[in-house]
Formats: structure tokens, C-alpha cells, sequence
């Protein structure tokens, strides 16, 4: 039963870090990859339908921790208080900036909204970069763990892998969305985030003996770096022959990846956090029934919004 | 200020910039969602004009109603441990519940509304926003259960220190979460149509040429209005059937949010009495016959001045309700103090000052662009447009390059 629960959790940040994860990176890459106005407004048009059906799945898993692990989201809160603020306020930005962008036809009010975009969502990628790679290195029971670890060069090697992986997954998804003829305008941005996912990748895997980082669980961890290096290896080949969809799927294998090396990783100490077996009971009658629902529902958002944008597009953000 | 200050200023901060932005969504979502079922019945161009001009307004208040939202949302992990630790077996459920249930789905509804124009079919993207406001209106119901458990904790046992659930019947029947959502939802469709009022108000004072579209819109407003704040009312009294001694004694004065209560109370009985003026004038269609043309204009800059009114009243309401229930969190058993996390004072006023100059400067922002889409009038639409419009002639939007 205790391990349902944290494939619940899993599940929802999996969730969160492969469909937000694309909308993460297309923000940061948003001037880029966009070079005019109206082509950073078609990029936020290939967004659009996405935005709020990517990014609910955070606020799904802060409330799976709330209900089911209230000890664990007490201590994550706690120990990291500084970079859960910086996180929710680059996220209330990045939403804000996508919303507001486009409701004055100023340039100077668009793209100031354009770089508020690309910086808070280059933020949040790292600052959730930064927490994996603290959790990895043990959650405290009390307090807060030192600054050499918060922000360490350990902890900065995760925020750096995230917002690596997160701007390749950003940056095939847009060319999966964008028109055929705007496609090629991502290609740049493809094969540098790959090199340095690739290389970040690669030094996550030597640093981590190097740095004595103590895993509970190395082996799964391993597995899931090796996974993400494959995938991004992939996502190279893929995207030169123009096969973006398989592209894409690569991404997402990593874009899931430091979520699921460090939860992996962790799993008996974020076990510890949960609730109490008759809260979790009642709990399982609403969530289990509901995530099927839950997963029937953005399915058939994602199938409504499957083409490339055209002249059939809603144009809002 | 120490520590348990700030954070409860955070806290109470962080709500009501919330809840300023949600009690509008919920008021105008159905209002939306009647003019595009007329819309899809009767095909008329004035209907979907009307769905889409308030669904604008709409749209961009929700944006500013989520982003609070998730402040929230890690405000009692952030600040409360105490309260985590207490009672988090028992209101994380509802909490959990509703992120899960209704915010979810609400979310993913919403995208697809707005994204979905020319795409869906119209009974479908009808029934979308009837979804998106079932979803809504849900969400509320859960957080004011959470809600009511604080204000009084029913349905559960304390072991060791920590709540547990044992009653979910009670938990989910709390007469704390169901009576002050039968004032809320009552609450929320009279702020609505005090906006829409204001807003309607605002064109005739200008000589709109679009008279039919605002009349339209005024009807709406005015049935919604006087049925709204008769219940406003009456379910607002009905809360004294149940209100501590404490919120007794701040209702009857003396305590530094006494004044909030007098303003609750004439405000309610003026709107009462504004709406069924005004109910009264359109069944006798006597809006322009009645009245002489300098008493007309006189009323309709009231509306127009007017139009922030709910919004401070609404504070004023959970003042009461929120500060009334101090010292506790959990009401008789977890006081505030024992519930606040221990972080530095310096560390919480950081946060504060963030989140306060952030919330206060993307908030004026959005009601200056709604006021801008607002006076716009119902012309040039941002929502469901295909992006061709006067302020960006020059978009070149896939396939049309
Ligand atoms: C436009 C807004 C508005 C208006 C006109 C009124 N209220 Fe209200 N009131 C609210 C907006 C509100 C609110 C913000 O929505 C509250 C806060 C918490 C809640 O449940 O609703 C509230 C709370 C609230 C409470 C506190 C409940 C508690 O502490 O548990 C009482 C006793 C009343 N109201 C009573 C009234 C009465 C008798 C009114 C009319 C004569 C009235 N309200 C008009
Ligand atoms: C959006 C609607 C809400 C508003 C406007 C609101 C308002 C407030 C206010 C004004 C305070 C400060 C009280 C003080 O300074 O003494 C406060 C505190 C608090 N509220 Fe609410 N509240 C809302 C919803 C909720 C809900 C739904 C919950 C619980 C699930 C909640 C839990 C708390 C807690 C834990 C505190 C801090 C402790 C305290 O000072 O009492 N609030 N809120
Ligand atoms: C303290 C408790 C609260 C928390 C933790 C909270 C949290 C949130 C979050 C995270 C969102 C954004 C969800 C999304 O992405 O769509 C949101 C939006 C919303 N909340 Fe709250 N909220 C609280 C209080 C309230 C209250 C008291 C009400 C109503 C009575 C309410 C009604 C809504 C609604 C209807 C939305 C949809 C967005 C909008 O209307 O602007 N919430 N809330």
C-alpha cells in the first residue's frame, strides 16, 4: 500500500516534469527560437493549449503530498523554504508572463513579458533542478540543511542537468507544434541542448562517487541516468531525419529522468513522510478512482489539440 | 514583528488577494457559460459577441485567480508545520481532494475552452464551460471544508497529539463549511453582476453605439443581482445560528475588525435594496421612460464609482471570519502559536515583502487590463479570435505566410 501511494506521487510529477517540462522549455528558448513578435506569438500559439493542462499536474502533486504525505511536505517545506519560494515565484511569473504578453499590442510591453518568460521559466526549471538534487543528497528531519548543500556545486549540477533536458524537450516539442516550414528554426536550439545534456548528464554520473553523495538506492538511480543519456542520444538521430513525434517521446524519457532517479533514489525516506492508515484509506477512495479519469481527460486534450497550429488556431496568449 | 506575525500576515494576505480574484470567476463562469448556451441554441452573432466579450474578462481574472492560488497552496506547508503536523491526517484530504478532483479537471476544462473555438463542436465546447463551472464550484466546496474543520473541528479524534478522521460524514456535512458556502456562492454571483453593472453603466455614460449588446448584458445582471443578494443576505444572517462567542464579540464591537461588520451589513441591505429598484424598473421597462436623463446619468456614475465596492466587503467578511477565530487555528484545540513553523522572523519577511510587491503589482496590472478589454467593448475580441486583429495587423499566423 505504501508504495501505491508514492507511485501515485511519481506519477503525478512525471507527469508534471514531461508536459510541463515541454512548456518549461519552449519559455526559455521563447526569443530564441522565435525570432520576430508575431513568431514568438505563434510559438505561445503552439503553447497555448497546453499551459494549463501541463502545469496542473504540480498543483495535483502538492496536493497528493498534502493529503497523503503531510510529515513529508512538512519537512521538504521546511529544509527548503528559500528554493520552494524562489520555485513559486518564477512559476507565477512564467504564467503571468504568458498571459499578459499579448493583451497590449506594445512592443516594448512584449517584450518585456518575453523576457520575463524566458527568465522565470529558465528559473523554475533550475530552482526544481536544484531541489532534486538536494532531496538526492538526504531530506532533514529538522531544519534546514547548510548553504554548501542547498546551493552547492552538487545541487547546481541538477539544476543545470533540468534546465539542459527540459530546453531539449521544450525545443523538440515546439518544432513538433510550430508549422512545417517554421520547423527548422528550432534545430539550433535541438542539437545545443543535447550536447549539453549530454555532457551535464555524463558529469551528474561522475560526481556523484566523486562527491561521496550517499544514495539509499544507487542502482535504480543509475539505471535512470543511463536511460536519460540513451534517450537524448536518440532524440539527436531522430530529429536530424525529421521524425520530431519519436523525437519528442525520447525527450520526454528525459525530461522524466532526474525526477525519477532522484524519487528512486530517496524512496525509503520520502516513505516515511506518510499519513496515517485511516486518512490514507479515504484518501485511496478518491484518488485512485479519479487519476484514471483524471488521465481519460488530458488524453482527449491532447488528441483535440494534436495538429500542428494553423489557420484554424485559437489565438488567446 | 515576530515571527507568528508575519507569517500570519503572509497568510492572510496571500487569501484574500485570492479569493478578490476568485469570487469574480465564480460569479461571471455561469454568466458565461448562459450566454454561450443561448449562443449554441440560437446561432445569433449578439450571443456569441456576449460569450465572448464576458468570457474575456472572465478569462484574464482567472489568470491572476491561479497564480495566487498556488502561493497558497504551499503557504501551510511553508508556515504552519504545527498545524502539518496537528491536523494535516485531517484537512490535507479535502485539500488533497480538491486539487485532484476539481482543479484538475477544471484546469484541463478551461484550457480547452479557450483554445477551443473553431475546433470543437458547439454543443461540446458548450458543455465544456458548464464543466469548467461545475468544476469551479466544487473546488470550493472542498476548500471550505477544509476550511470549516478549522473553524470548528468536527468528525475526527486526537491520539497521540495528532488528529485523526473518524466521522466523514461530519467532516463533509460541517455546518461551518456548508453554511458559509451558501453565503459565498450567493456572494460571488452579486459581485458579478455589481462588475457587470458598473461595467454596462460605464458605455451608456460614453453613448455606446452598442445599446442592444449592453442591455443584454444589464438584464442578465440585474435578475442575477436582486435573486443573489436576497440570498446573500439571508444566508449571511443565517450564520449566527452558529458563530462562536468570540465572532459574537467581534461582531458586536470593541475588537480591531468590529469595524468590518457594519459594512458588511449596510452593504448587504443597500444591494438588496439596489437590485430590487432596479428589478422592479426592468419588468416595468422603464429604464429610460421613468427616469429624467441627469438622474439616469447620476445612477449610472454610481455604478460606475461603485464597481470595487464587493471586492473590499468581501475582505471585510473574512477578517471577521479568519481573525474571529483567534488564538486557534484548529478552533478549541491548536492554538497559532503552537502551530507556526520556526523559521527566522528575517526569512518570513523576505518571503512576505516577495510575494506582497509581486501579488500587488501583477494584481493592479490585470484589473488595469481588464479594464482596458472592458472598455474596449465587444469589439475586436481577444478570445476566439484567430489572431488577426487592429493591435497586430501584422501577425503572420501559420498558413496565412
Ligand atoms: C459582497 C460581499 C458580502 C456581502 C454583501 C455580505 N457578506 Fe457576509 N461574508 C462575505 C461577503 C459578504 C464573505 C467574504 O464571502 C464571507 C467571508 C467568509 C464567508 O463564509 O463569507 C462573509 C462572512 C460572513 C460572516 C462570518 C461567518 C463566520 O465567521 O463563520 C457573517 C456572520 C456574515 N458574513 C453575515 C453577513 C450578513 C448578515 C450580510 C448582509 C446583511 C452579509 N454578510 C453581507
Ligand atoms: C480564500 C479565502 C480565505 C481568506 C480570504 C482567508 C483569510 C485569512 C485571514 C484574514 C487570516 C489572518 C488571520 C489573522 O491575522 O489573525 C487567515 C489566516 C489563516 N487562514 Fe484563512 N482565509 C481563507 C481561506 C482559508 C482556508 C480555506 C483555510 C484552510 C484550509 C485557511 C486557513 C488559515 C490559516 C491556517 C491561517 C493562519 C493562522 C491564523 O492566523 O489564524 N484559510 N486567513
Ligand atoms: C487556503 C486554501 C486555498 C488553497 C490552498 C487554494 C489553492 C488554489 C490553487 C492552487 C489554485 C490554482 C489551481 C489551478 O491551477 O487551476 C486555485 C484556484 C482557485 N481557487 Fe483557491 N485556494 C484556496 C482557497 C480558496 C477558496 C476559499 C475558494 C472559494 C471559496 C477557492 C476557489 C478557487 C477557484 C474557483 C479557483 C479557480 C481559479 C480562479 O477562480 O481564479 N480557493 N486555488
Amino acid at each position: 500500500m505504501e508504495t501505491t501511494w508514492l507511485v501515485a506521487l511519481g506519477l503525478m510529477l512525471t507527469g508534471w516534469s514531461v508536459l510541463d517540462g515541454a512548456n518549461l522549455g519552449l519559455g526559455m528558448s521563447l526569443r530564441r527560437i522565435g525570432r520576430s513578435g508575431p513568431e514568438r506569438r505563434l510559438l505561445l500559439t503552439a503553447l497555448g493549449p497546453f499551459l494549463l493542462g501541463g502545469e496542473v499536474w504540480l498543483v495535483a502533486s502538492a496536493g497528493l503530498l498534502i493529503g497523503a504525505f503531510p510529515a513529508l511536505e512538512k519537512d521538504l517545506l521546511t529544509a527548503y523554504y528559500p528554493l520552494i519560494v524562489g520555485l513559486v515565484i518564477a512559476w507565477v511569473l512564467r504564467d503571468i508572463g504568458v498571459w499578459f504578453r499579448s493583451r497590449r499590442p506594445s512592443r516594448s510591453w512584449q517584450g518585456g513579458w518575453e523576457s520575463v518568460v524566458v527568465a522565470a521559466s529558465t528559473v523554475m526549471a533550475f530552482a526544481w533542478g536544484l531541489l532534486l538534487g538536494n532531496i538526492v543528497q538526504g531530506v532533514p528531519t529538522t531544519g534546514r540543511p547548510g548553504v554548501e548543500t542547498l546551493v552547492g556545486p552538487y545541487s547546481l549540477l541538477w539544476g543545470a542537468v533540468v534546465v539542459a533536458v527540459f530546453t531539449l524537450h521544450g525545443a523538440v516539442f515546439a518544432a513538433l507544434r510550430l508549422p512545417r516550414g517554421r520547423r527548422v528554426r528550432a534545430a539550433g536550439t535541438v542539437r545545443k541542448a543535447g550536447t549539453a545534456a549530454l555532457a551535464l548528464l555524463a558529469a551528474v554520473g561522475v560526481l556523484t562517487p566523486a562527491f561521496s553523495v550517499d544514495l539509499a538506492r544507487p542502482l535504480p538511480a543509475a539505471i535512470m541516468g543511463v536511460a536519460a543519456v540513451v534517450a537524448v542520444t536518440l532524440t539527436l538521430r531522430l530529429f536530424e531525419r525529421g521524425r520530431e513525434g519519436w523525437a519528442c517521446a525520447c525527450t520526454a524519457v528525459a525530461a522524466a529522468a532526474p525526477l525519477l532517479a532522484a524519487g528512486l533514489a530517496s524512496a525509503p525516506r520520502l516513505r516515511a513522510g506518510l499519513a496515517s492508515a485511516d486518512s490514507l484509506d479515504l484518501l485511496a477512495t478518491v484518488v485512485f478512482p479519479a487519476i484514471p479519469v483524471l488521465i481519460a481527460v488530458q488524453a482527449w486534450m491532447w488528441w483535440t489539440f494534436r495538429h500542428r497550429v494553423g489557420p484554424r488556431s485559437a489565438v488567446f496568449f | 514583528m515576530d515571527v507568528l506575525e508575519l507569517s500570519r500576515l503572509q497568510f492572510a494576505s496571500t487569501a484574500i488577494f485570492h479569493f478578490l480574484f476568485v469570487v469574480l470567476t465564480l460569479g461571471l463562469a455561469p454568466v458565461v457559460a448562459f450566454f454561450q448556451t443561448r449562443w449554441a441554441i440560437s446561432g445569433k452573432e449578439v450571443h456569441e459577441r456576449l460569450t465572448r466579450y464576458w468570457g474575456q474578462l472572465y478569462v484574464v481574472n482567472y489568470a491572476m485567480g491561479i497564480v495566487v492560488g498556488l502561493a497558497m497552496e504551499f503557504q501551510f506547508g511553508l508556515h504552519w508545520s504545527g498545524l502539518m503536523t496537528f491536523a494535516g491526517d485531517v484537512f490535507g484530504a479535502p485539500l488533497a481532494t480538491e486539487t485532484l478532483v476539481a482543479f484538475f479537471l477544471e484546469s484541463t476544462f478551461l484550457g480547452m475552452w479557450i483554445f477551443g473555438w473553431h475546433r470543437l463542436n458547439r454543443w461540446v465546447h458548450t458543455a465544456l464551460i458548464w464543466l469548467v463551472v461545475l468544476t469551479a464550484y466544487l473546488s470550493a466546496y472542498w476548500v471550505m471544508v477544509a476550511n470549516g474543520f478549522l473553524q470548528d473541528p468536527v468528525g475526527h479524534v486526537v491520539e497521540d497529539g495528532v488528529a485523526r478522521i473518524d466521522d466523514v460524514g461530519a467532516l463533509l456535512t460541517n455546518q461551518q463549511a456548508i453554511g458559509a458556502l451558501l453565503h459565498i456562492v450567493p456572494v460571488c454571483l452579486l459581485t458579478a453582476s455589481v462588475v457587470m453593472l458598473g461595467i454596462c453603466s460605464w458605455h451608456f455614460l460614453r453613448g455606446t453605439p452598442d445599446v442592444d449588446f449592453f442591455r443584454r448584458s444589464l438584464r442578465v445582471a440585474v435578475v442575477m443581482g436582486a435573486v443573489a443578494a436576497v440570498f446573500a443576505v439571508g444566508f449571511g444572517f443565517a450564520q449566527f445560528a452558529y458563530l462562536t462567542d468570540e465572532k459574537t464579540q467581534v461582531i458586536d464591537g470593541g475588537h480591531w475588525v468590529s469595524f468590518a461588520w457594519p459594512l458588511m451589513e449596510i452593504s448587504g441591505t443597500l444591494y438588496m435594496m439596489i437590485f430590487s429598484g432596479l428589478l422592479f424598473f426592468l419588468i416595468m421597462n422603464g429604464f429610460d421612460r421613468a427616469r429624467p436623463a441627469w438622474l439616469r446619468r447620476f445612477w449610472h456614475r454610481f455604478y460606475v464609482w461603485t464597481l470595487p465596492w464587493p471586492f473590499v466587503v468581501v475582505a471585510c467578511g473574512w477578517l471577521i471570519r479568519e481573525v474571529g477565530r483567534q488564538p486557534w487555528v484548529v478552533y478549541g484545540e491548536l492554538t497559532t502559536a503552537d502551530a507556526v513553523s520556526a523559521h527566522s522572523a528575517g526569512t518570513v519577511l523576505t518571503s512576505l515583502v516577495l510575494f506582497g510587491v509581486l501579488f500587488a503589482t501583477l494584481a493592479v496590472l490585470d484589473w488595469w487590463l481588464i479594464a482596458r478589454l472592458a472598455r474596449r467593448g465587444p469589439h475586436d475580441l481577444a478570445l476566439g479570435s484567430d489572431g488577426v486583429s487592429v493591435d497586430e495587423p501584422e501577425l503572420v499566423l501559420a498558413g496565412r505566410d
